[in-house]
């Protein structure tokens, strides 16, 4: 395939910004399948015959042999995901985009940029956002109005939790266990002041907060696509952040209701 | 009436302060939600007719067609329509009182709403699993036919 200009392809150019947009893409919380599937395409937009990419929740390898054959690999290494669905969104297109015009690479990667400097809400809108949630799955699973403002409050306090810790990049499974701890102690502690009846409500309510519905989601996913390994790594992971849940819960339940035992 | 729709409109709330959490933004604030509040309906219809893991399953057939409606619609990746719709099925009460029967030495009804808790996240994935993997082969076989055809690839 003749490519648009007169100048020859940088194979070392199309190699690394291919991995920045699979790096982009898998951080943001991106399928194993639509990372893959991104980056064969743009390999075949720039008339790349041989081109490979594997990638699991962990691990980038992408390799392209250039036009004398000689074969380049590169390999990245990944910390951790989250899930950032407007970026995911943004590297979509910018894909699609560029399977189209085949735009210069110094492009891509300003574009790269553009979309990682975009906006993101706020530590405040956020902490907002879990006492929201909070409030309206205590209403949807019966519980009062009292109940619903009880986890409002519980719901910000583990936003501020997964803050604190999440900055000194405490491990996930530590994080949910101290989070739903938080969650369980305020709720026992609100009930016992009454400002809440039913207790089971309002720390449901708090914990849909913490719950693994996007690794389960992107377990199912994987999987279809036939990812397998990427799916029994995140399907660890959302037994984890489950246990950590229950034990977190279970730990604070336990100690409130021996103080209690012990004062009355 | 509004014992059908007032859970709507709560599972509508929390899941549009869910978007906030992973960073949707612009119009799929408001088609995200929307999707919750579409599963949790069927939920609540499906109830007196079906067994609650059927229940479950249901509303995820929904979410998931719902999800893949949208996306093609927005021509927007289906999964943050899938991950805010399926949030309220989430099995959040069971891990809850799982926990509880645990601590409280009931091995019987701890073991019982362990596997329960287990079924709904299994009615969840074989829901997701059946929309999607129907969609897969229907591209598939669309881009089979067009090749076939000799019409350029959509």
């Amino acid at each position: 395939m003749e490519r648009k200009g007169a100048l020859p392809l940088n194979y070392d150019e199309l190699l690394n910004t291919s991995t920045d947009i699979a790096f982009a893409l898998l951080e943001s919380g991106a399928e194993i399948y639509r990372v893959e599937e991104a980056i064969q395409r743009i390999f075949r937009a720039y008339g790349v015959e041989h081109g490979a990419v594997f990638a699991i929740p962990t691990l980038l390898i992408l390799s392209v042999q250039d036009d004398k054959g000689h074969p380049l690999t590169e390999i990245r290494r990944l910390g951790g995901h989250g899930s950032d669905l407007a970026r995911v969104d943004a590297y979509n297109n910018l894909c699609r985009q560029i399977c189209q015009e085949r735009p210069s690479f110094e492009k891509i990667r300003r574009e790269l940029a553009r979309i990682a400097r975009g906006p993101r809400y706020s530590v405040l809108q956020q902490t907002a956002a879990f006492a929201m949630v909070a409030f309206g799955f205590t209403l949807l699973f019966g519980g009062g109005l009292a109940d619903a403002v009880c986890s409002l409050l519980c719901g910000a306090a583990v936003r501020v939790v997964l803050y604190q810790f999440q900055r000194f990049e405490a491990n996930s499974f530590f994080t949910t266990i101290m989070a739903s701890f938080t969650a369980a102690a305020l709720a026992f502690m609100g009930v016992q002041l009454g400002l809440g009846q039913n207790l089971d409500k309002i720390i449901i309510g708090v914990l849909m907060n913490l719950v693994p519905g996007v690794a389960l989601t992107n377990v199912m996913r994987d999987v279809i696509a036939g990812d397998l390994i990427a799916g029994l790594t995140k399907l660890v992971e959302a037994l984890l952040v489950a246990t950590g849940i229950a034990l977190g819960t279970g730990v604070a339940l336990s100690l409130g209701r021996a103080l209690m035992g012990v004062i009355a | 009436m509004s014992e059908l729709f007032l859970p709507c409109v709560y599972a509508f709330v929390a899941c549009f302060a869910f978007c906030f959490v992973v960073n949707i933004r612009g119009r799929m604030l408001l088609f995200a939600p929307l999707g919750a509040s579409l599963g949790w309906l069927v939920y609540i219809a499906a109830a007196p007719a079906a067994s609650e893991l059927l229940c479950y399953f249901f509303a995820t057939l929904a979410v998931s067609i719902y999800a893949e409606i949208m996306a093609r619609l927005h021509r927007a990746p289906a999964t943050g329509f899938l991950l805010v719709g399926l949030l309220p099925l989430v099995p959040g009460g069971g891990i809850y009182y799982t926990m509880e029967y645990c601590i409280s030495g009931d091995t019987a009804m701890f073991l019982e709403t362990g596997l329960h808790t287990f079924g709904i996240a299994g009615s969840l994935a074989l829901g997701v699993l059946v929309v999607s993997s129907i969609v897969r082969f229907y591209s598939v076989v669309r881009r089979h036919l067009r090749q076939k055809a000799g019409l350029p690839p959509a």
